[in-house]
């Protein structure tokens, strides 16, 4: 991995069931804020200048990164957010603004997404029963947790 | 609140938590409302009755229920002479009640009725529909407003099913078929809105469940017509198998219990090898 330069800040690091990892990082060069990602294969991006949009851009790109390791079949994937970025997020745009800052919004990683009703109808036989019956037993232990609270 | 009123209020059916319309309604909810003879045929389960009590529901309207069989009679229907305390007192029967008290009537299942009990009907379901009385000296009895009459049946006759499917129906002559100013053909939900029925009736059903017992049952239903098996796969076994799987936490235990085990063995053989072939449980 390409080293970090100096004044930048790691904001994510996304890490693999293997051990693979890529990071989103600020660089506060020349009083401009720019995020830098740092590709799996060890190659640097830079993109976005701006304060707000640099940091909101990485972590765009960290929740894009996240969806596409779980698209391809990653079960397992962690998202940290280093303490200075949070603390570079409270001093330059913590008080301006009402939006959740980047480490809260890293821990809401969105879920897979689930296919729709209609998707699911013209699946094939095979393929939809593995996921009914791996459904079927999540729904099955619910109702008993509910039916043991409520007794 | 005087009797009466007590009872109507009783008749109002429940409105059913998460009914799904059937695509049948809109012309069934203009039909009541224009004060039409309603006849839906279809097969048994795919939700006829359900559909009129359902909107019945909505209009907040007293509803009358009537299963006919070979053995109803006339004065099951119009009503007859008792005894009662020394004297002979006439009771009216479920027909003249409804429409003396604007009643909606639902008639199950008239294709098992005995012509001469159908006949009954014929001046009912009329334009300025009336009916005599003939054992109370020919009383007439006119519909009070808000009066409707809707007739279930699994065939007209006509087209009755040849293997046997409803054992027991008779055929509508033609004068009886004529006076029903609509009648609407009930086909099978859409995949779509039958797997969305079993979710929203099925608290906890995944998507994926509902689904996978959508597309058994329309196969079981291709099978049917194409004559593969001699049993069909009604939304109401569909929802019995949803049920039950979500309590047993398995398809195939839920299968035998819901469809399998209603079964004679030529149809158990297909009709398990669809739900095997889909579900991947041995049966």
């Amino acid at each position: 991995m390409t080293t970090p330069k100096s004044n930048v800040l790691e904001v994510a690091k996304l890490q693999d069931d293997k051990g693979i990892t890529c990071s989103l990082q600020i660089d506060r060069g020349n009083n401009e804020v720019r995020a830098i990602h740092v590709k799996k294969d060890g190659s640097v991006r830079k993109f976005k200048k701006g304060k707000r949009t640099a940091l909101f851009g990485a972590m765009e790109l960290a929740k894009k990164t996240y969806n596409k390791m779980i698209d391809q079949g990653w079960t397992s994937v962690e998202v940290n957010f280093s303490g200075a970025a949070q603390d570079l997020y409270d001093k330059e745009l913590g008080t301006k603004g009402k939006k959740k800052s980047p480490s809260q919004k890293a821990v809401e990683a969105p879920k897979p997404k689930e296919p729709t009703l209609r998707e699911l109808l013209k699946q094939t036989p095979a393929g939809l029963a593995t996921k009914a019956k791996n459904d079927l037993m999540v729904a099955n232990q619910e109702l008993m947790a509910l039916r043991q609270k409520s007794a | 609140m005087t009797e009466m009123a007590k009872l109507c209020k009783e008749l109002i059916p429940a409105l059913i938590d998460g009914y799904v319309d059937m695509p049948w309604m809109k012309i069934l909810d203009d039909a009541l409302e224009h004060n039409d003879r309603i006849l839906l045929v279809g097969h048994c389960g795919v939700g006829k009755t359900s559909s009129v009590e359902q909107l019945a529901a909505r209009e907040n309207r007293a509803l009358r229920r009537v299963n006919l069989n070979g053995q109803t009679t006339i004065s099951d229907l119009v009503g007859q002479w008792i005894a009662k305390d020394g004297e002979t007192v006439w009771v009216d029967g479920i027909l003249p009640q409804a429409m003396k008290n604007g009643h909606w009537l639902i008639l199950d299942e008239i294709d098992f009725a005995q012509p001469e009990v159908l006949a009954v009907l014929h001046p009912v379901l009329e334009d300025c529909g009336y009916l005599v009385l003939q054992e109370k000296d020919g009383e007439i009895v006119r519909p009070e407003r808000g009066f409707r009459v809707v007739g279930t049946a699994n065939s007209i006759g006509a087209d009755a099913d040849d293997r046997g499917l409803y054992q027991g129906t008779g055929v509508m002559n033609e004068a009886f078929l004529d006076r029903w100013s609509t009648v609407v053909k009930v086909k099978w939900p859409p995949q779509e809105i039958e797997a969305t029925i079993l979710m929203k009736r099925v608290p906890g059903l995944p998507a994926s469940v509902a689904a996978l017992i959508v597309r058994v049952a329309n196969e079981v239903r291709a099978s049917f017509d194409k004559r593969d098996v001699f049993t069909t796969f009604s939304p109401r076994k569909c929802l019995q198998w949803a049920d039950k799987s979500l309590r047993y936490g398995n398809l195939g235990d839920a299968a035998k219990v819901t469809i399998l085990n209603k079964l004679a063995d030529e149809d158990r053989k297909v009709v398990g090898g669809i739900i095997q072939r889909w579900t991947g449980e041995s049966l």
